[in-house]
């Protein structure tokens, strides 16, 4: 089974082989201390609860969400331009979230070789994933917030969970706003990058 | 309930810390590609599968790191000097490195280890067992290991946690290895 780390989420311990967290940082610089004992342990969790429509084929669902820098970002802009993928994560602050993005930004260049642009949603607000980005040593793609309406660009993706949060889900948008491909991953674990890294490879 | 709770973490984290500090390291059994320049370099015969204990090294310093820890990538141009450091020691190869990827994949790791130029072998852990035979240890952990053989591989030196002076603990590991 895929699991996190960590020994600051020992008491979920108790309830299960559950935890999937932020690796603990036992020393180091100021905000990994910050992201290794502000991670909530969320315990073991249904590994989807949301039913998408979406399948390959069918035109990806537009929207408009601000960034955390204050941008309007908008899927429909890329059209003509750059493949898009969708990285849903469902909370800052949540283990498996907290490292599945910083692992992302290693990784940029496998999506900007294949003119393809990484967006990470995620429904917190603004505030909230600017403190959680910090926290993470800061993240070079949008973090976009689907915030409010709350859910609206997840719910339109058939990704929202009954308790407001969204899966960990994975769209892959070709230039036409085509979807090409998607994950919708077990939520308590981390996609394999190689997965996506294909999928985009895979894209003409 | 929250009494019960603090006292099961620190209990986890006595147990946790005991199995590791002056214990003894258990011998992977590894199965995993290597290259043939990581062959030579951990003088193994075997292709496919190996132990710890199988490689020609007297101590092997081992990384538990994972491609998505931002501390690990933030260390990993340190380890790479640390690999060359103790390369210029000589000492017959006295010390090799290996790295061991907590819950990431063969394509993880390979990234990693293009990205940073790891120049020492690394190993994928994609079902976090060897992870969670060790613990559970927050990343990056670094273990030094004196190998007299199989499963006799004393943990001399362990450290878990990002690094923070790099020349102090290179020393520190140096020195457990009766070397400086």
């Amino acid at each position: 089974m895929k699991r996190c780390i960590l020994l600051f989420c020992a008491p979920l311990l108790l309830c299960a082989p559950l935890l999937l967290c932020a690796p603990l940082l036992l020393s180091g610089p100021a905000w990994a201390h910050t992201l290794a004992e502000s991670v909530y342990p969320v315990g073991m969790l249904k590994p989807t609860d949301s039913q998408t429509s979406l399948k390959p084929g069918d035109m990806a669902p537009d929207f408009t969400l601000s960034s955390i820098k204050g941008e309007k970002v908008t899927l429909s802009q890329y059209r003509g331009k750059s493949n898009v993928v969708l990285s849903f994560v469902p909370a800052a602050w949540t283990p498996v979230c907290s490292d599945q993005w910083p692992g992302y930004n290693l990784a940029l260049e496998l999506f900007s070789q294949n003119d393809t642009v990484l967006l990470g949603i995620s429904v917190d607000n603004i505030p909230s994933l600017h403190a959680w980005t910090n926290a993470m040593g800061g993240l070079d793609f949008p973090i976009l917030s689907d915030f409010w309406p709350h859910g609206r660009v997840a719910d339109n993706y058939g990704i929202l969970r009954t308790d407001g949060t969204a899966e960990r889900a994975l769209f892959l948008i070709d230039k036409k706003g085509i979807v090409r491909w998607l994950l919708v991953n077990d939520i308590n674990q981390r996609p394999d990058l190689g997965a996506l890294v294909n999928a985009v490879k895979s894209l003409e | 309930m929250r009494k019960s709770i603090l006292a099961a973490t620190a209990l986890f984290l006595i147990l946790s810390q005991s199995a590791l500090a002056g214990g003894t390291f258990p011998d992977f059994s590894i199965r995993t590609n290597l290259e043939e320049s990581d062959r030579t370099y951990l003088g193994l015969t075997e292709t496919e599968q190996f132990r710890l204990s199988d490689t020609a090294a007297e101590y092997l310093l081992i990384e538990v790191f994972s491609m998505y820890c931002p501390l690990c990538q933030k260390d990993a141009p340190t380890v790479n000097v640390w690999f060359e450091e103790i390369a210029a020691e000589g000492n017959n190869g006295k010390i090799k490195l290996i790295g061991i990827g907590a819950g990431n994949t063969p394509f993880e790791v390979e990234f990693f280890r293009k990205k940073f130029n790891v120049p020492f072998p690394l190993i994928p852990d994609e079902d976090y067992s060897m992870h969670k035979a060790l613990g559970n240890v927050g990343t990056p952990y670094f273990v030094l290991v004196k190998n007299s053989g199989p499963d006799n591989l004393e943990i001399m030196y362990a450290r878990e946690g990002a690094v923070d002076n790099e020349a102090t603990m290179l020393r520190d590991i140096l020195s457990k290895a009766g070397i400086r």
